[in-house]
């Protein structure tokens, strides 16, 4: 299993500092070594992933039908700005969320969610897109 | 298949031109991850995704 990188494994203390319970975490040997740590604090879900080796970080909720979203795209909804071309490294990511939680819980409650979620699925079917239209380009390795 | 394209028994499933269920939203994967690479493979093999992003269908033959 690939290591948790520092940053993501300090969040998790913090995070179970501030509220938020450990509910799920889960090692898949078999699935590539796949892991995901959930935290939860209501209305806020976190993830921790890794998927294949890529360690991802992503914030959701119990409402939101569609998982969790990155820090960027959560910035770029709260914040009416759009979505950088690059990703933020984890040691950013962290400190948006962090310095977020009330607002982003504030946007998951019942008379915003509606709102928020339609933004988070625009916001990340456009950085899909960007990066699909990347990879086609030829703009990481392909392997066909 | 939760779409592993990659591997032979992935290209036999395209060269079959089977429908391919996802195990998550298409239109939604993250910039990055292989689940992203492997939706874009089937793209560009011709595959389109469904409004729900959770299926892909073959090209016309």
């Amino acid at each position: 299993m690939s290591e948790i990188p520092d940053a993501l494994a300090g969040f998790v203390p913090w995070l179970e500092g501030n509220g938020f319970l450990r509910t799920s975490d889960r090692f898949e040997p078999e699935a590539f070594g796949n892991r995901l740590i959930t935290l939860e604090r209501p209305p806020i879900t976190v993830e921790i992933v890794s998927d294949r080796g890529v360690w991802l970080l992503g914030v959701g909720g119990q409402a939101l039908t569609e998982g969790t979203f990155g820090a960027e795209i959560w910035r770029a909804c709260l914040e009416g700005t759009p979505v950088p071309e690059e990703s933020p490294d984890f040691a950013q990511q962290i400190d948006f969320i962090k310095e977020s939680l009330s607002q982003i819980a504030a946007a998951l409650a019942p008379d915003r969610v509606g709102d928020t979620e339609t933004c988070l699925v625009a916001r990340q079917r456009e950085q899909t897109e960007a990066y699909m239209n990347y990879l086609r380009a030829g703009g990481a390795e392909r392997r066909d | 298949m939760s779409a592993s394209c990659y591997t032979t028994s992935g290209d036999t499933t395209i060269a079959r031109g089977a429908e391919i269920i996802l195990a998550a939203n298409g239109h939604l994967a993250k910039k990055g991850t292989f689940f992203a690479r492997e939706v874009e493979y089937l793209l560009s093999k011709g595959y389109m995704l469904s409004e729900d992003g959770l299926r892909m269908f073959a090209p016309a033959k």
